[in-house]
Protein backbone atom coordinates (compact mmCIF):
# COMPACT_ATOMS: atom_id res chain seq x y z
CA UNK A 1 0.00 0.00 0.00
CA UNK A 2 1.28 3.10 -1.26
CA UNK A 3 1.01 5.47 2.50
CA UNK A 4 3.57 4.50 5.11
CA UNK A 5 0.65 4.06 7.50
CA UNK A 6 2.51 3.07 10.60
CA UNK A 7 -0.49 1.56 12.38
CA UNK A 8 -1.67 -0.73 9.81
CA UNK A 9 1.43 -1.78 8.52
CA UNK A 10 2.86 -2.98 11.97
CA UNK A 11 -0.46 -4.47 12.10
CA UNK A 12 -0.50 -6.06 8.57
CA UNK A 13 2.85 -7.04 8.94
CA UNK A 14 2.07 -10.01 11.70
CA UNK A 15 -1.54 -10.26 10.75
CA UNK A 16 -0.37 -10.66 7.08
CA UNK A 17 2.54 -13.08 7.86
CA UNK A 18 0.02 -15.59 9.86
CA UNK A 19 -2.76 -15.36 7.68
CA UNK A 20 -0.43 -16.23 4.81
CA UNK A 21 0.41 -19.23 7.08
CA UNK A 22 -3.76 -20.13 7.56
CA UNK A 23 -4.56 -19.55 3.70
CA UNK A 24 -3.26 -22.96 3.26
CA UNK A 25 -4.97 -24.67 6.17
CA UNK A 26 -8.52 -22.20 6.15
CA UNK A 27 -8.21 -19.81 2.96
CA UNK A 28 -12.00 -18.77 4.13
CA UNK A 29 -10.89 -17.61 7.73
CA UNK A 30 -9.44 -14.46 6.77
CA UNK A 31 -11.93 -11.27 5.86
CA UNK A 32 -10.56 -8.80 3.60
CA UNK A 33 -9.60 -5.25 4.98
CA UNK A 34 -12.21 -2.52 4.67
CA UNK A 35 -11.41 1.05 4.47
CA UNK A 36 -13.68 4.01 5.91
CA UNK A 37 -13.80 7.71 5.29
CA UNK A 38 -16.48 10.20 7.13
CA UNK A 39 -16.54 13.47 5.64
CA UNK A 40 -19.07 14.64 7.66
CA UNK A 41 -17.30 17.42 9.69
CA UNK A 42 -15.64 18.46 6.70
CA UNK A 43 -18.60 18.85 4.11
CA UNK A 44 -18.41 22.24 2.72
CA UNK A 45 -22.27 23.79 2.66
CA UNK A 46 -23.90 25.33 -0.17
CA UNK A 47 -24.16 28.37 1.76
CA UNK A 48 -21.06 28.56 2.86
CA UNK A 49 -19.23 27.87 -0.24
CA UNK A 50 -16.70 30.92 -1.41
CA UNK A 51 -15.63 30.98 -5.31
CA UNK A 52 -13.10 33.92 -5.95
CA UNK A 53 -14.59 36.58 -8.44
CA UNK A 54 -11.52 36.79 -10.09
CA UNK A 55 -8.64 33.69 -9.81
CA UNK A 56 -5.43 33.89 -10.39
CA UNK A 57 -2.60 32.00 -11.69
CA UNK A 58 -1.16 29.54 -8.82
CA UNK A 59 1.94 28.01 -8.18
CA UNK A 60 1.36 24.91 -6.21
CA UNK A 61 4.23 23.21 -4.04
CA UNK A 62 2.97 19.91 -2.67
CA UNK A 63 4.41 17.62 -0.81
CA UNK A 64 2.89 14.22 1.51
CA UNK A 65 4.46 13.66 4.41
CA UNK A 66 4.85 11.27 7.53
CA UNK A 67 5.58 12.64 11.14
CA UNK A 68 6.82 15.71 9.00
CA UNK A 69 9.36 14.05 7.05
CA UNK A 70 9.08 13.60 3.43
CA UNK A 71 7.18 10.70 1.85
CA UNK A 72 8.10 10.68 -1.80
CA UNK A 73 6.36 7.53 -2.91
CA UNK A 74 2.34 8.81 -1.44
CA UNK A 75 3.57 12.55 -2.57
CA UNK A 76 3.81 10.93 -6.63
CA UNK A 77 0.73 9.01 -5.88
CA UNK A 78 -1.97 11.55 -4.69
CA UNK A 79 -0.30 14.89 -6.14
CA UNK A 80 -2.40 14.46 -9.33
CA UNK A 81 -5.74 14.26 -7.24
CA UNK A 82 -4.11 17.29 -5.13
CA UNK A 83 -3.77 18.97 -9.29
CA UNK A 84 -7.19 17.60 -10.63
CA UNK A 85 -9.25 19.45 -7.47
CA UNK A 86 -7.38 22.64 -7.39
CA UNK A 87 -8.27 22.44 -11.11
CA UNK A 88 -11.85 21.90 -10.62
CA UNK A 89 -12.26 24.45 -7.29
CA UNK A 90 -12.80 27.66 -10.01
CA UNK A 91 -10.87 29.38 -7.44
CA UNK A 92 -7.37 29.63 -9.69
CA UNK A 93 -7.10 30.62 -13.32
CA UNK A 94 -4.19 28.44 -14.02
CA UNK A 95 -2.04 26.21 -11.89
CA UNK A 96 1.53 25.58 -12.42
CA UNK A 97 4.50 23.97 -10.44
CA UNK A 98 6.66 26.52 -11.18
CA UNK A 99 6.26 30.52 -11.04
CA UNK A 100 3.43 32.49 -12.28
CA UNK A 101 2.53 35.78 -13.17
CA UNK A 102 1.45 37.83 -9.98
CA UNK A 103 3.93 35.20 -7.60
CA UNK A 104 1.06 33.74 -6.02
CA UNK A 105 2.50 30.24 -4.33
CA UNK A 106 -0.02 27.67 -2.58
CA UNK A 107 1.92 24.89 -0.17
CA UNK A 108 0.14 22.28 1.06
CA UNK A 109 1.63 19.64 3.18
CA UNK A 110 -0.22 16.73 3.92
CA UNK A 111 1.09 14.93 6.94
CA UNK A 112 0.07 11.37 8.17
CA UNK A 113 0.54 11.97 11.90
CA UNK A 114 1.26 8.65 14.17
CA UNK A 115 0.49 8.40 17.41
CA UNK A 116 2.68 6.57 19.76
CA UNK A 117 0.16 5.26 22.37
CA UNK A 118 -2.39 4.45 19.15
CA UNK A 119 0.93 2.39 17.79
CA UNK A 120 1.29 0.10 20.17
CA UNK A 121 -2.54 -0.61 20.69
CA UNK A 122 -2.70 -1.22 17.05
CA UNK A 123 0.73 -3.58 16.96
CA UNK A 124 -0.75 -5.83 20.00
CA UNK A 125 -4.39 -6.03 18.45
CA UNK A 126 -2.78 -6.76 15.08
CA UNK A 127 -0.86 -9.81 16.89
CA UNK A 128 -4.32 -10.92 18.19
CA UNK A 129 -6.14 -10.79 15.14
CA UNK A 130 -3.09 -12.40 13.28
CA UNK A 131 -3.28 -15.05 16.22
CA UNK A 132 -6.94 -16.15 15.92
CA UNK A 133 -6.43 -15.42 12.14
CA UNK A 134 -9.38 -13.06 11.90
CA UNK A 135 -12.47 -15.62 12.92
CA UNK A 136 -11.98 -14.26 16.73
CA UNK A 137 -10.78 -10.96 16.84
CA UNK A 138 -10.33 -7.86 14.65
CA UNK A 139 -8.66 -4.64 14.34
CA UNK A 140 -9.40 -0.93 13.85
CA UNK A 141 -6.62 1.20 13.05
CA UNK A 142 -7.14 4.89 12.38
CA UNK A 143 -4.82 7.06 10.15
CA UNK A 144 -4.94 10.81 11.35
CA UNK A 145 -4.08 13.63 8.78
CA UNK A 146 -2.96 16.77 9.65
CA UNK A 147 -3.08 19.01 6.22
CA UNK A 148 -1.89 22.80 6.23
CA UNK A 149 -2.48 24.75 3.65
CA UNK A 150 -0.47 28.21 3.17
CA UNK A 151 -0.96 30.67 0.27
CA UNK A 152 1.15 33.52 -0.24
CA UNK A 153 -0.82 35.81 -3.05
CA UNK A 154 2.50 37.38 -3.92
CA UNK A 155 6.04 38.17 -2.95
CA UNK A 156 6.24 39.76 0.36
CA UNK A 157 3.28 39.24 0.97
CA UNK A 158 1.50 37.51 4.49
CA UNK A 159 1.22 34.75 4.02
CA UNK A 160 -2.82 32.86 4.78
CA UNK A 161 -2.84 29.63 6.39
CA UNK A 162 -5.63 27.05 7.22
CA UNK A 163 -5.05 23.53 8.79
CA UNK A 164 -7.47 21.06 8.67
CA UNK A 165 -7.69 17.40 10.29
CA UNK A 166 -9.03 13.90 8.88
CA UNK A 167 -8.78 10.64 8.86
CA UNK A 168 -8.59 7.09 7.11
CA UNK A 169 -10.12 4.16 9.36
CA UNK A 170 -9.84 0.79 8.42
CA UNK A 171 -10.75 -2.93 9.73
CA UNK A 172 -9.18 -6.00 9.85
CA UNK A 173 -10.83 -9.44 10.67
CA UNK A 174 -14.19 -9.54 12.27
CA UNK A 175 -15.17 -6.20 13.18
CA UNK A 176 -19.07 -4.55 13.55
CA UNK A 177 -19.16 -2.51 10.58
CA UNK A 178 -21.77 -1.15 12.07
CA UNK A 179 -19.40 0.72 14.89
CA UNK A 180 -17.39 2.76 12.16
CA UNK A 181 -18.45 6.12 10.76
CA UNK A 182 -18.52 6.71 7.40
CA UNK A 183 -18.39 5.68 3.68
CA UNK A 184 -17.08 2.10 3.14
CA UNK A 185 -14.25 1.07 0.82
CA UNK A 186 -13.00 -2.39 -0.61
CA UNK A 187 -10.02 -0.63 -2.54
CA UNK A 188 -7.89 1.71 0.20
CA UNK A 189 -6.48 3.83 -3.35
CA UNK A 190 -10.61 4.73 -3.44
CA UNK A 191 -11.03 5.51 0.01
CA UNK A 192 -7.37 7.77 -0.15
CA UNK A 193 -8.79 9.55 -3.54
CA UNK A 194 -12.17 10.25 -1.70
CA UNK A 195 -10.13 11.89 1.81
CA UNK A 196 -7.87 13.61 -0.62
CA UNK A 197 -11.34 15.81 -2.13
CA UNK A 198 -12.86 16.27 0.98
CA UNK A 199 -9.43 17.62 2.67
CA UNK A 200 -9.19 20.12 -0.53
CA UNK A 201 -13.30 20.80 -0.60
CA UNK A 202 -12.91 22.53 3.05
CA UNK A 203 -9.03 23.88 3.15
CA UNK A 204 -10.00 25.67 -0.09
CA UNK A 205 -12.67 26.87 1.05
CA UNK A 206 -11.39 28.04 3.63
CA UNK A 207 -8.78 29.95 2.19
CA UNK A 208 -11.26 31.64 -0.24
CA UNK A 209 -13.67 32.80 2.86
CA UNK A 210 -10.35 34.58 4.43
CA UNK A 211 -10.96 38.52 4.13
CA UNK A 212 -7.03 38.39 3.12
CA UNK A 213 -7.67 36.40 0.18
CA UNK A 214 -7.30 38.33 -3.01
CA UNK A 215 -10.97 38.96 -4.20
CA UNK B 1 7.81 -32.35 10.98
CA UNK B 2 4.27 -32.05 12.21
CA UNK B 3 1.48 -29.76 10.50
CA UNK B 4 1.33 -27.49 13.55
CA UNK B 5 5.46 -27.31 13.70
CA UNK B 6 5.47 -26.80 9.53
CA UNK B 7 2.49 -24.14 10.51
CA UNK B 8 5.36 -21.87 12.52
CA UNK B 9 7.88 -22.27 10.24
CA UNK B 10 6.06 -20.91 7.44
CA UNK B 11 4.83 -17.93 9.45
CA UNK B 12 8.34 -17.18 10.64
CA UNK B 13 9.56 -17.39 6.84
CA UNK B 14 6.68 -14.93 5.96
CA UNK B 15 7.24 -12.62 8.31
CA UNK B 16 10.82 -12.30 7.42
CA UNK B 17 10.40 -12.51 3.92
CA UNK B 18 8.30 -9.48 4.78
CA UNK B 19 11.23 -7.45 5.80
CA UNK B 20 13.40 -9.18 3.15
CA UNK B 21 16.01 -7.23 1.14
CA UNK B 22 14.71 -4.78 -1.13
CA UNK B 23 16.48 -2.54 -3.57
CA UNK B 24 14.75 1.31 -4.09
CA UNK B 25 15.40 4.31 -6.13
CA UNK B 26 15.84 7.39 -4.05
CA UNK B 27 12.85 10.00 -4.32
CA UNK B 28 12.63 13.23 -5.77
CA UNK B 29 11.87 15.62 -2.96
CA UNK B 30 9.28 18.27 -4.15
CA UNK B 31 10.52 22.18 -3.78
CA UNK B 32 9.22 23.73 -0.48
CA UNK B 33 7.83 27.36 0.41
CA UNK B 34 10.37 28.00 3.63
CA UNK B 35 13.18 27.62 0.55
CA UNK B 36 11.17 29.38 -1.99
CA UNK B 37 10.04 32.24 0.27
CA UNK B 38 14.20 32.38 1.54
CA UNK B 39 15.08 32.64 -1.96
CA UNK B 40 12.74 35.38 -3.06
CA UNK B 41 13.57 37.13 0.60
CA UNK B 42 17.23 36.93 -0.34
CA UNK B 43 16.77 38.43 -3.50
CA UNK B 44 19.79 36.30 -4.71
CA UNK B 45 20.23 36.45 -9.09
CA UNK B 46 19.28 33.57 -11.26
CA UNK B 47 22.33 30.93 -11.07
CA UNK B 48 23.17 27.76 -12.90
CA UNK B 49 24.75 24.50 -11.89
CA UNK B 50 28.02 22.95 -12.43
CA UNK B 51 28.88 19.31 -12.22
CA UNK B 52 28.40 17.34 -8.71
CA UNK B 53 30.74 14.88 -7.94
CA UNK B 54 31.66 12.32 -5.28
CA UNK B 55 35.08 12.59 -2.95
CA UNK B 56 37.14 10.33 -2.86
CA UNK B 57 36.56 7.16 -1.44
CA UNK B 58 32.87 7.27 -0.97
CA UNK B 59 30.17 5.21 -2.01
CA UNK B 60 28.76 7.33 -4.72
CA UNK B 61 25.21 4.79 -5.45
CA UNK B 62 24.32 3.23 -1.97
CA UNK B 63 22.45 3.36 1.43
CA UNK B 64 22.37 0.07 3.11
CA UNK B 65 20.11 -0.98 6.11
CA UNK B 66 20.01 -4.77 7.36
CA UNK B 67 20.48 -5.62 3.62
CA UNK B 68 18.11 -3.56 1.81
CA UNK B 69 19.61 -0.26 -0.21
CA UNK B 70 18.62 2.65 -1.35
CA UNK B 71 20.09 3.68 -4.53
CA UNK B 72 20.02 6.73 -6.99
CA UNK B 73 18.33 6.74 -10.54
CA UNK B 74 20.14 4.14 -13.16
CA UNK B 75 23.59 5.69 -14.19
CA UNK B 76 23.77 8.30 -11.49
CA UNK B 77 24.90 9.28 -8.24
CA UNK B 78 24.03 10.57 -4.94
CA UNK B 79 26.00 13.51 -5.82
CA UNK B 80 24.17 13.90 -9.01
CA UNK B 81 20.80 13.80 -7.01
CA UNK B 82 22.31 16.93 -5.22
CA UNK B 83 22.50 18.46 -7.52
CA UNK B 84 18.80 17.73 -9.02
CA UNK B 85 17.57 18.72 -5.54
CA UNK B 86 19.62 22.20 -6.07
CA UNK B 87 17.85 22.55 -9.34
CA UNK B 88 13.92 21.48 -8.28
CA UNK B 89 14.52 24.70 -5.14
CA UNK B 90 16.13 27.01 -7.63
CA UNK B 91 13.46 26.34 -10.20
CA UNK B 92 10.63 26.25 -8.17
CA UNK B 93 11.58 30.25 -7.26
CA UNK B 94 12.39 30.89 -10.74
CA UNK B 95 16.35 31.35 -9.88
CA UNK B 96 17.44 28.71 -12.36
CA UNK B 97 19.14 29.62 -15.64
CA UNK B 98 21.64 27.84 -17.53
CA UNK B 99 23.32 30.58 -19.01
CA UNK B 100 23.91 32.80 -15.83
CA UNK B 101 27.25 33.69 -14.99
CA UNK B 102 27.06 32.12 -11.96
CA UNK B 103 26.81 28.64 -11.27
CA UNK B 104 26.97 26.33 -8.45
CA UNK B 105 28.74 23.48 -8.24
CA UNK B 106 29.25 20.86 -5.57
CA UNK B 107 31.52 17.91 -3.96
CA UNK B 108 29.69 15.27 -1.86
CA UNK B 109 31.89 14.58 1.06
CA UNK B 110 29.15 12.73 3.45
CA UNK B 111 26.51 10.11 3.19
CA UNK B 112 25.68 7.51 5.40
CA UNK B 113 22.60 6.13 7.05
CA UNK B 114 22.42 4.03 10.20
CA UNK B 115 20.38 2.07 12.41
CA UNK B 116 20.56 -0.99 15.49
CA UNK B 117 16.89 -1.65 15.98
CA UNK B 118 16.19 1.21 18.31
CA UNK B 119 17.82 4.37 16.98
CA UNK B 120 18.53 5.96 13.40
CA UNK B 121 21.15 8.48 12.51
CA UNK B 122 21.78 9.75 8.94
CA UNK B 123 24.16 12.98 7.63
CA UNK B 124 25.15 14.28 4.47
CA UNK B 125 27.61 16.86 3.73
CA UNK B 126 29.05 18.31 0.64
CA UNK B 127 31.61 21.42 0.00
CA UNK B 128 29.55 23.84 -2.32
CA UNK B 129 31.56 26.29 -4.85
CA UNK B 130 30.27 28.95 -6.08
CA UNK B 131 31.97 30.48 -9.43
CA UNK B 132 31.30 33.79 -11.90
CA UNK B 133 32.14 33.54 -15.50
CA UNK B 134 34.24 30.49 -14.63
CA UNK B 135 36.57 31.61 -11.76
CA UNK B 136 35.88 30.66 -7.96
CA UNK B 137 34.85 33.22 -5.84
CA UNK B 138 33.23 30.88 -2.78
CA UNK B 139 33.64 27.70 -1.33
CA UNK B 140 32.23 26.48 1.86
CA UNK B 141 31.90 22.74 3.15
CA UNK B 142 28.21 22.21 4.06
CA UNK B 143 26.37 19.50 6.57
CA UNK B 144 23.08 18.62 8.22
CA UNK B 145 22.00 15.43 10.01
CA UNK B 146 19.23 13.91 12.13
CA UNK B 147 18.00 10.76 13.94
CA UNK B 148 15.33 8.69 14.60
CA UNK B 149 13.40 6.34 16.80
CA UNK B 150 13.88 2.79 14.58
CA UNK B 151 11.90 -0.56 14.95
CA UNK B 152 12.92 -4.07 15.19
CA UNK B 153 10.18 -4.52 12.69
CA UNK B 154 12.40 -4.40 9.19
CA UNK B 155 9.44 -3.41 7.45
CA UNK B 156 9.41 -0.41 9.05
CA UNK B 157 12.62 0.20 10.12
CA UNK B 158 13.98 -0.01 6.39
CA UNK B 159 11.47 3.09 4.82
CA UNK B 160 12.18 4.81 8.03
CA UNK B 161 16.07 4.67 7.15
CA UNK B 162 15.27 5.40 3.87
CA UNK B 163 13.36 8.33 4.01
CA UNK B 164 15.13 10.23 7.01
CA UNK B 165 17.86 9.59 4.68
CA UNK B 166 16.06 11.30 1.69
CA UNK B 167 15.00 14.15 3.60
CA UNK B 168 18.48 15.33 4.35
CA UNK B 169 19.11 16.63 0.89
CA UNK B 170 16.51 19.39 0.91
CA UNK B 171 17.40 20.34 3.97
CA UNK B 172 21.12 20.90 3.06
CA UNK B 173 20.01 22.93 0.04
CA UNK B 174 18.07 25.09 1.99
CA UNK B 175 21.09 25.53 4.60
CA UNK B 176 23.12 26.47 1.96
CA UNK B 177 20.93 28.46 -0.32
CA UNK B 178 19.79 30.74 3.53
CA UNK B 179 23.72 30.77 4.34
CA UNK B 180 24.23 34.46 4.71
CA UNK B 181 27.79 33.95 3.26
CA UNK B 182 26.82 32.37 0.21
CA UNK B 183 23.94 34.98 -0.41
CA UNK B 184 26.72 37.40 -0.29
CA UNK B 185 28.99 35.68 -2.53
CA UNK B 186 25.83 35.52 -5.26
CA UNK B 187 24.82 39.07 -4.87
CA UNK B 188 28.82 40.13 -4.86
CA UNK B 189 29.90 41.94 -8.03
Amino acid sequence: MFLNRRFSASAWTWAMALCAAVLLAAPQAVKAAKFYVDGTALAVKPEEKVVPAAPKPLQILYEFQRDGGPNPKATKFTKPFILEDLKASGGFSSVAETPVEGGAVLSIKFNNVVDPEALKKAKADGFKTGLSFGLFGGTVVEDLYVVTFEYVPAPGATPIKTVVHHKLTTSIGKVDQTTIPGVQYKKADLAVRELVRQVMARGLNNLFADPAFPR
Amino acid sequence: MGTAAKGWALVLGSALALAGCVSMPIDEVPASLETLQALRQAQIPALGLGSFTTAKGLDPRSINIRGSTLHPAKGSSFAAFLGETFATELRAAGKLDPSAPLALSGELTESQAKENMARGTAALGATLTLSRGGKAVFSKPYRVETSWKSDFIGALAIPDAFRNYNGLYALLVRKALTDPEMIAAMKGG
